[in-house]
């Protein structure tokens, strides 16, 4: 019977170990749409920046 | 067994890294690019996979799946029949209206006249930002208590950016409910302190840098990425900047952005509708990151906004649209290092081009 080589996942860059450390994008900012006056009136923001002052 | 990404869950794979968010709650992490490989084929049989994996790469692939599961990206899902059975994602909902944003820089009295604020209205514009340049104080209070003329207009947000007074503060404090009826975002820069306030339907965000209109935009930093899904949706297809987005510059030109050199007329002899009529004016609308140099190879491309005005200037594409890097990003996506744009030596003929020399410095 032939010998089946395994297969090993192509195109890892860095160890799991590295992966872990590095995989947190910490500076981003989140908000969530939390802004409802009441159930039935909600404020609807713009979803994306106007211009990028700061 | 197949893996099942929810559909809030967006992939995109950079020269480098490849990242993986979530759009309903704020959820980015990068993963290596085997990963998003294996994820990007929707069809992977993990049952049949992991027969046929060494043990190393076995251990790699259950602690990948892990992550999914404990992080609530997706499911696993028995069989290709219930796979099939989700909906796939929707595109990009463009909105009726021809145009949803709108920048007017204001160093004058007299910018936000009743013609002005009818054409607005008329253009049905959801998102509005006025930008106040050097005014004294009582312009810009008699400007703000311009703005409840929009009350019956069809925008559900003002966003305004003014230097911090505390005049002006305690002014718009007392006034709240007269101002407006709409929500307001104010930006105040060159205070004090770094600070954000709510009061009722006004947001404050104080911030401690001076604003510098129009130099200071195009800012492409980490902590302005986007998570949210419409956004995200709109990227893929369109300019994540310029798209549906409409501008009036300090001399009342009508543009794209403030920041952008080319203009469509003035508002003193044009009007809004005119200008978005002109043959050129959308020409950037559907430029996607797909098409930027160094940016089509980001893993931030469909999360970061967009910056036409200040660019590198090194590529010009067929249609002669500028399709080099926003200036003003420190990415490098092919070493996933972020650095201080302003000292790049590459970036420094285009500095002076803009004339950003003395900004830089001040910032």
């Amino acid at each position: 019977m032939k010998y089946k080589e395994k297969l090993h996942l192509k195109g890892i860059e860095f160890s799991l170990q590295e992966w872990k450390q590095s995989n947190n994008i910490s500076k981003v900012k989140y908000s969530e749409n939390t802004e409802k006056k009441s159930s039935k009136t909600r404020i609807y923001r713009s979803p994306k920046p106007y211009s990028l002052l700061y | 067994m197949y893996l099942k990404l929810f559909d809030s869950v967006k992939i995109t794979k950079g020269a480098k890294n490849s990242v993986i968010l979530d759009t309903s709650n704020g959820f980015l992490k990068f993963i290596p690019n085997a990963f998003f490989d294996l994820l990007s084929n929707e069809h992977q049989n993990y049952s049949v996979l992991k027969k046929q994996l060494d043990n190393e790469s076995l251990e790699t692939l259950e602690e990948y799946l892990k992550f999914i599961l404990e992080n609530n990206l997706g499911i696993m899902v028995n069989s290709k029949k219930e796979l099939l059975s989700f909906i796939s994602t929707p595109n990009f909902s463009e909105s009726p209206s021809f145009v949803d944003y709108l920048i007017l820089d204001i160093n004058s009295l007299y910018t936000l006249n009743d013609d002005l604020i009818q054409q607005i209205c008329n253009l049905k514009i959801k998102y509005l930002q006025i930008r106040f340049l050097e005014m004294n104080l009582n312009e810009v209070i008699e400007t703000i208590s311009n703005i409840k003329k929009f009350n019956k207009s069809n925008i559900n947000e003002i966003s305004i950016v003014v230097k911090y007074d505390l005049k002006l503060l305690s002014f718009v404090k007392e006034n709240h409910f007269t101002i407006s009826n709409k929500f307001l975002h104010f930006i105040l820069h060159s205070s004090e302190k770094q600070d954000f306030q709510t009061l009722d339907h006004i947001y404050f965000t104080f911030i401690v840098n001076n604003i510098e209109i129009p130099l200071s935009c195009g800012l492409i930093d980490l902590k302005n990425v986007n998570l949210n899904r419409n956004f995200y949706l709109e990227s893929k297809q369109h300019n994540s900047c310029l798209h549906k987005k409409i501008s009036i510059d300090k001399d009342g030109n009508i543009k794209n952005c403030p920041s952008m050199i080319e203009s469509f007329g003035n508002i003193n002899d044009t009007t809004l509708e005119n200008a978005l009529n002109h043959h050129e004016f959308k020409k950037y609308w559907n430029l996607t990151k797909d098409s930027i140099e160094v940016c089509r190879d980001c893993e931030f491309r469909y999360i970061c906004t967009d910056c036409r005005a200040y660019t590198e200037q090194t590529h010009i594409n067929k249609e002669d649209l500028d399709t080099s890097k926003p200036l003003k990003c420190g990415y490098n996506p092919y070493t996933g290092d972020w650095e201080e744009w302003s000292t790049n030596p590459l970036k420094q003929k285009a500095i002076q081009h803009y004339g950003m020399q003395n900004f830089i410095n001040k910032v």
